[in-house]
């Protein structure tokens, strides 16, 4: 008899705590969805140029049936799902640069992201930032800044909707959660610019 | 009576919602509307246009294209007397495209050299409608749409393949193809 209360009791309990947790989702829902990134006005940026994929880009990519014998190949998709949304700003012009750089301070500042790694190269200085995820593979978010390219693409040919560019600054910012190890393969599939660098964080 | 009280104010609620969808336009009405109009010009392509040989193609490739029913186009091209009206009718798009039933895959660009957006209508699964819409502010915008029916990630990806294998002498169409061929 007793322990028959006892399930009843925990049945109750449970209903009760998923509906706390449903009703707590429902509420904090809207706010994660409309949160605005503090580097959204950039996109209206003239000098700017700039990638937003949505979550729903990486759903529709993971549902896409490839070939997955390999099992490392597997692991990349199950990350690909896991990410929530990806953003690459990128700018030429040397005033947004600074800007971009202040923006980035203030962020770092009010937000729980470390820093990862910092590689400093001929004038061209690299920084990873990550927000602590589930384990040590593992981060929340992954922000990449990338400045002083100029000298460095100078004497290349990259194109962008057929105009030659000169990237000052790079900004990257990645949400989800991610597996660390499985970075070096997204920026070999995406191109990005500046994505060998992104390598890099996965292989410290 | 006061039963019945809650019941009233959800049907009513039903009413207005309705009501309030059915005054929204949709992208297929803006097309309706303009088509027409100066400024604006328009592409329906059914998928016979492609010339794909069908005995070229395999299960996979076939049931990507059987899933697609064509792909329409509307462009509105800037010249001197126009960038007024060019934009109103990118607000109005813009708007459009802002609604929920459209869900943004990505977007991108820079306001200096043109813009793009990719969204789409429907359920992963069941996709009705795939919209590329693309806008520069010295040339224009235009909204290509490919419509469908239960369209899904696989098809799409064998789709973008698939056209590699069609055959268009029509020098518009195969703007949409490069278009396409791209990204």
């Amino acid at each position: 008899m007793k322990t028959i209360i006892k399930t009843e009791n925990d049945k109750q309990i449970k209903i009760m705590s998923t509906k706390v947790i449903l009703f707590l989702a429902l509420l904090v829902a809207p706010i994660i969805a409309s949160a605005q990134s503090i580097f959204d006005k950039y996109e209206d940026n003239p000098e700017v140029a700039s990638v937003i994929v949505n979550q729903k880009m990486f759903s529709m990519i993971a549902s896409v049936d490839i070939n997955m014998e390999d099992p490392e190949d597997q692991k990349f998709m199950e990350m690909i799902k896991k990410i929530t949304g990806l953003k690459v700003f990128t700018t030429g012009d040397e005033k947004v640069s600074a800007d971009m750089k202040t923006t980035l301070n203030r962020y770092l500042a009010k937000s729980d992201l470390e820093e990862l790694m910092r590689i400093k190269d001929e004038g061209q200085t690299v920084k990873f930032y990550v927000k602590e995820g589930k384990d040590e593979n593992h981060v929340k978010e992954l922000l990449m800044f990338v400045s002083g390219l100029k000298e460095l693409t100078k004497d290349q040919n990259i194109e962008i909707s057929g105009k030659k560019r000169e990237f000052e600054t790079v900004l990257l910012s990645l949400t989800g959660d991610i597996d660390l190890t499985q970075i070096s393969k997204l920026t070999n599939q995406m191109n990005i610019p500046a994505g060998d660098k992104l390598e890099k964080a996965g292989k410290q | 009576m006061r039963f019945f009280k809650p019941h009233i104010l959800l049907i009513f609620g039903f009413i207005t919602t309705v009501l309030a969808c059915s005054n929204e336009p949709s992208l297929q009405t803006y097309y309706v509307d303009n088509e027409l109009q100066p400024g604006f010009s328009t592409l329906d392509m059914p998928l016979s246009f492609l010339n794909i040989e069908e005995a070229e193609l395999t299960k996979e490739e076939q049931e990507a294209i059987d899933a697609v029913d064509k792909l329409n186009m509307l462009s509105f091209i800037i010249n001197d007397d126009n960038r007024e009206q060019y934009q109103t009718e990118l607000a109005t798009v813009k708007d459009i495209l802002e609604q929920e039933d459209y869900e943004e895959l990505m977007r991108g660009g820079s306001s200096t050299e043109g813009k793009f957006k990719i969204l789409l209508e429907g359920e992963e699964d069941d996709l009705d409608e795939i919209i590329l819409f693309g806008n520069a502010d010295d040339k224009g915008f235009a909204i290509v749409r490919i419509l469908g029916d239960d369209m899904n990630a696989n098809h799409l990806v064998k789709f973008i393949t698939t056209l590699d294998k069609a055959d268009v002498s029509d020098e518009k169409a195969g703007q949409i193809l490069n278009f396409f061929q791209m990204n």
